[in-house]
Order: C-alpha cells, then structure tokens, then sequence
C-alpha cells in the first residue's frame, strides 16, 4: 500500500498497482523504494484525488501507456471518447479542469488526454461569446482591440 | 464580476495540449474571448504543430508548408483550410432538386495558368496543393507519336497553401530526357510520399510500355525542401512480356513497392531490394473499378465483390528484378486471401470509376442502381455509399498470441453501408464518353466530387462560358436525413459547382483544384494547358 497525503491534510491509502497508472508516482517509488512515509500531493485537494483514484481504479489491471508516443498515433486524432470516461468526465466544470491539473501534475497521461478532448468537444462549433459563457470567461479586450482581432480573423467567416 | 478561478488557473501549456484536440477553426473563436487566451493562440509553435498535425491528418506532403517561413496568418490559414473548405462547401451547397442554373458556383479566388509544351502524359496536383507533377513530351503530339520526341518530368511550385496562388511563373524543377517516346508506347506513372529517411520525399514512379510488350519501369525520388531539389533515379526494372503483350494498365506505388498491373497478373515490384512477386489472378467479371496497393497486401474494388490478397506471406517466393523480369508464360494462378461478397447486384448496379492513382483505407465510394428502360436525363437512381476498411481498426490488445490475432485482422476487410440516396442520372452518366471520376472527400463532409458532362445542361450561371454545353464539374456529399436512426441510412445528396470543364486533379485541404484550361464548348478539349483554382481566400 501507498500513503498519500493531500493538500487538505487526509491521508490516502492506496494499492500500488492503481497508483502506479501516476507516472510521477511511479517514479517516485521506483526512486525511494518502499516507505511508510507518505506522498505529499501539495497540488491535489483530497474531493480532487478521490476522482482520481476512481479512474485508475478503473482501469486497474489494464497495460500502462509505453512512455514514448507512437508517431502513427497522432493521425488517429478523433474527439472520441469511451463511454466510461464520459460518464467520468460528466462533472462540473471546476472539477474537470482540477481533474486536468491533477492529471497533469501527477502524469497521468491518459486522463489528461481525456480530460484535454472533454474540453475541446465542449468548445466545437462554438463561437467566441458562446465560449466565454460557457466558461464564464470576461471579455478583457478594449472595443478598439476586440474589433481589430475581429477583423484580423475576417477570412475565416462563412461566406 | 469576479475572473473565474479555472481560465488563467490553468497553465498555458495545458491549455495548448486542449488546443491541439480541438478543431483548428474553433482555435480562433477561443483566441478572441480574452488576452490571454488570445496570446497563447497566438503562438506560432503551436500553429506549426497543427500544420504538422494536419498533414498527418490529410495524408499531405509535409513540405507544401514551409511552416519555418510562414507567418501567423499563413499557418492558421494552411491549418482551417479544409475544415473552412468544408464549411464554405456546406453553406452553399444546394439539394439535389436544385436547377444547375439556380445551383451555387464556388468562387475561385485566385487561378494559375500553367503550359507544358506539347503532349502531356500526367499530371496531378501532390496532396498538399503546393506542387504539381507533369510528365510530357517537348515536341507536338503527333511528333511524339512518331518517335522523335524525349520525355520530361517537371515539378511546378504553386507556393505554400494558404496564401494566394502568385501571378508570376512559379518555379519549375526540370528533369529531362528520361526517355525517348515512340509510336504506340503508352505510359503509366503515379506517386506517393515517403519520410522514410530524412526529409518527407516525393516517390513518382513510371511506367514506359513499347509495342513489343516491354514495359520499363523506373522510380524517382524528388526532395523539394533541398535548396537545388534534386530527381535522384532511384530504381528501374525491365519486363519483357512475351506470353501476351499486355500494356501496364496502372502503375501504383506504396511504401518500398511499387504494382504493375499487366491484364490479369499483378506485379509487386520492391524497388528498394530489388525483387518482385508475380501474382495471376481471375477476376475479371464484370470489371475492375479500383485496385489499391497497401504496406502488404493488394486490395481490388469490383463490380462482382472485394478481392485481397496479402503480399507478406509471399516473400518467399519473389525473384530478383536485376536481370530484369521475363513472363514468358502463364504464372500460376492465385485466388484471393480473402473475399468480400458484394451486396449489390453485380449486373444491376454501376460503380463509377475513382480518381487515378493509389487510395487508402478506410475508402468511401458510391454503387449506383441504374434504371434499364425509359431513360431521361432526369430518372433518379438509387446510390448507396460504402465504406471499405480494416476490421477492427485497432487489434484487441488483450488477447493471448496477440501477433497471430493481428496478422489476421489485418487480413479482414468489412465494407459498411454509409447511406442511399436518390440522384438524378444527369449527375453520374456522361455524354462525350468522359469518364466519371470520384475522389475521396473530405473526412468531415464525407464529400465526393464528380466530374460530370452537361450537354443538355442550362448553365447560365456560369459567367463567360459557352451557353451550349460543355463539361463541368460538381463536388456533391450525402448529409443524413432528418434525425438519423440506426437502422435509417438514408440521405439526402447536396451540391455545389465548383468549376467549368472536368477536374483532373483536385486537393480539398489546400482548397486548390486542377483542370483543362481551354475552350470547354469543343467535343474534345485542348490537353496543352491547365488551370489550378484556389478557391481560399
């Protein structure tokens, strides 16, 4: 078992083959070797952990991702998501980009692929107002910089 | 209001990983909501990487894009062209019912002009829409054909897509004297690309039959990022076909291999090591449409179903091609690995001929049921789309003897019902005996262009073209109908014209496109010059 030590001071035991799907963690250990001492996770809070620990709990069992990434890979680029992580990925917003965070901290590869895909899919087709309601987003521009980035962007406009 | 926690909570590199999985045209809308999601969507790295993607994405030739001397506007223009190519297609497009006249024209932007001298043997824009192969002769046709005239090969360079196509000359790479043409020879060539080793390259091979049946065949290799691109000849072979005299009726090259299709044998010729392997085979009822060359096996599209046939477990047998090839009798035939049972009805249904030249998996195409009596112009036919691919797309990882179950998937070709749709024949027969040509579209539309003669046609909404009739074509895709159930296949075709006279050659995710130049109103256009339109502006 492997002691983890969240950002709000709870204390997380966990299998290490569930871990072991964190890259860093997996170093980490490989690195120090067995210890009582826990992991602390100063970036994790521990609602944000529990979430994860669900997704590696998962997919417990199934081959951890080769570390370098296949090249053929990249031209099977698709927004499609498997059924469980979207059932996974359906939280509210804060939680899914402190799900991508902690996935990104902690070097869960395939999580912060889902995570990054979840995001993506729910800007498509989107125009800018439309993105900055969907993500609460304040519109910073002065009028005179909103209109010459419009205006940068005229050639892209259906016509 | 309070600046929500999550936008600028989250690091730039991690918004650019989300960038990456989104479709490049949304990448502007998000670069306009705010400053800083504007400045990291204005990084040119991260444009260079959706260049790069795309290609990859599009089957591209990566050197089109010159993505170290392109600006910001440049990339972002080469990376939303085909999803803006599609979307301005969508906008336009008119349902099937459309009179021509009342059909939308897409615009061209910009067009070029481009003269070889004399008799042209092949031309084709490279997937990327930046250059062109032309392969022709330097005398008159009919000196040509008397024997006094020698072959050359020329790469012309349009310019980076995403930018207009320019007014002046484009730079042209010239290699000449590749050979002498003489009376009756016919000549087959093709290309792929390569990044095998070192720079992406342009492989185009050749095929030059005499009237004796002896076919040369030679690859060449064109590296365009080089400053001086160089032709480097990289391999020739010699078939010397005695027991039928068969000219190459298509040359297909993939990967290391090149495929000489002689009637019914299949050459596969491994340039790089120098050997090959002699397949005879019988399918011959009612017709080949298409055959496609893979990294291992040879697929054939015909009326009477889908034939494959793995190349890997013949290495065994190939021969060396350095003393060149003798079929100076039958080989032995060779039934397919595997074959797929067409559901359509191989006498009553029509397959269109495809684009020239070698096609991927997964490939789409179209059957047309075709009425036999009380034809007119306006009778609707029934099309069906299919689509050929490997199954499954990915080998299951979890079986045991994983090796053995990926061998065999990768034998396995399923062919899926896309949709039907209703057409009327004025889209798919042609007067003038032109071949209708197909061509893969666009993976977002699942698009397909036809190049469609028009005799009876009104085409007053074409400006400046002869009224009377003459070839034109049209770019045409099936969107679902109403809300699409699972056992509803049906569709509905939509359309726009794209431009007078056939197309030759076209790049969708460059929205450049090639065709005749000339008078469009002659039975027979002139083949002495062509036009390249760019229709993005």
């Amino acid at each position: 078992m492997v002691l983890l030590l969240t950002s709000d001071n709870e204390m997380f035991s966990v299998a290490e083959d569930v871990i072991k799907r964190s890259a860093y963690i997996k170093n980490m250990l490989e690195d120090v070797g067995e210890s009582d001492l826990p992991i602390p996770l100063p970036n994790v809070e521990s609602n944000v952990l529990v979430k994860i620990l669900e997704y590696c709990e998962h997919y417990r069992g199934e081959p951890l991702p080769a570390s370098d990434v296949d090249p053929a890979e990249i031209g099977d680029r698709s927004l499609d998501i498997a059924d469980w992580d979207q059932k996974y990925m359906a939280v509210d917003q804060e939680m899914l980009f402190e799900i991508i965070l902690a996935a990104n901290y902690l070097d869960i590869k395939s999580l912060l692929d889902v995570g990054c895909k979840t995001v993506a899919k729910m800007m498509k087709g989107k125009s800018s107002e439309e993105i900055r309601t969907l993500f609460n987003i304040a519109n910073d521009f002065t009028p005179e910089e909103e209109a010459q980035i419009r205006k940068e962007n005229a050639w892209a406009e259906c016509r | 209001m309070s600046q929500p926690q999550h936008i600028e909570h989250i690091p730039a590199e991690i918004w650019t990983k989300i960038l990456v999985e989104a479709e490049p045209i949304d990448i502007l809308s998000v670069g306009q909501t705010c400053r800083y999601l504007h400045n990291i969507t204005s990084s040119k790295d991260l444009w260079r990487g959706l260049v790069n993607i795309m290609c990859t994405k599009h089957d591209l030739f990566r050197p089109s894009y010159p993505v170290e001397q392109m600006t910001l506007i440049q990339l972002q223009r080469a990376t939303v062209g085909p999803s803006l190519f599609a979307r301005r297609l969508q906008h336009r497009g008119a349902s099937f019912g459309t009179p021509l006249s009342e059909a939308s024209c897409l615009k061209s932007v910009s067009r070029f002009i481009v003269s070889p001298p004399r008799a042209t043997f092949f031309k084709q824009l490279v997937p990327g829409g930046r250059f062109m192969v032309l392969i022709y002769a330097s005398s008159m046709p009919m000196a040509a054909l008397a024997g006094t005239s020698s072959l050359t090969m020329e790469l012309v360079d349009f310019g980076p897509p995403g930018s207009p196509l320019p007014s002046e000359p484009a730079q042209r790479y010239v290699l000449p004297n590749l050979g002498r043409v003489t009376h009756g020879m016919s000549l087959e060539a093709s290309f792929t690309t390569t990044s095998q080793s070192g720079p992406e390259t342009l492989m185009v091979g050749l095929a030059m039959v005499d009237t004796n049946g002896t076919c040369v065949a030679s690859i060449f290799a064109i590296t365009p990022t080089r400053p001086a691109p160089s032709f480097d000849r990289l391999a020739s072979a010699t078939i010397t076909n005695t027991f039928s005299r068969e000219t190459v009726q298509e040359m297909l090259i993939c990967e290391e291999n090149a495929l000489l299709i002689l009637g019914n044998t299949f050459i596969v010729w491994n340039f790089t090591e120098q050997t090959c392997v002699v397949i005879h085979h019988n399918v011959t009822s009612p017709m080949i449409i298409q055959t496609i060359l893979t990294e291992d096996e040879i697929i054939c599209i015909a009326t009477s179903g889908v034939y494959q046939w793995t190349l890997s477990d013949k290495k065994a047998e190939s021969q060396s091609t350095s003393e060149g090839i003798l079929l100076d009798s039958l080989p032995p035939l060779r039934f397919p690995d595997a074959v797929i049972l067409p559901p359509w009805d191989p006498v009553k249904y029509y397959i269109p001929q495809m684009a020239s030249g070698n096609h991927k998996l997964p490939l789409t195409f179209d059957v047309f049921a075709i009425p036999r009596e009380r034809r007119s112009p306006d009778t609707i036919a029934v099309g069906t789309r299919y689509t050929l691919q490997k199954y499954p797309s990915q080998p299951t990882q979890h079986t045991s003897g994983a090796v053995h179950s990926a061998q065999l998937h990768a034998r396995r070709l399923t062919l899926a019902l896309e949709h039907s749709y209703e057409v009327p024949l004025r889209y798919i027969m042609m007067p003038f005996g032109l071949r209708p040509c197909l061509y893969p579209g666009l993976s977002t539309l699942k698009g397909f262009l036809t190049s469609s003669g028009t005799a009876d046609w009104e085409l007053n909404g074409l400006p400046g073209r002869s009224p009377n009739g003459f070839p034109i074509s049209l770019i045409y895709w099936i969107s679902p109908q109403t809300q699409r159930r699972v056992s509803d296949y049906t569709g509905g075709m939509r359309f726009v014209l794209l431009g007078p006279g056939p197309l030759l050659s076209w790049c969708p995710a460059s929205s450049r496109c090639l065709f005749y130049h000339g008078n469009m109103s002659l039975p027979i256009p002139p083949e002495t010059a062509f036009e390249v339109f760019d229709y993005m502006s």
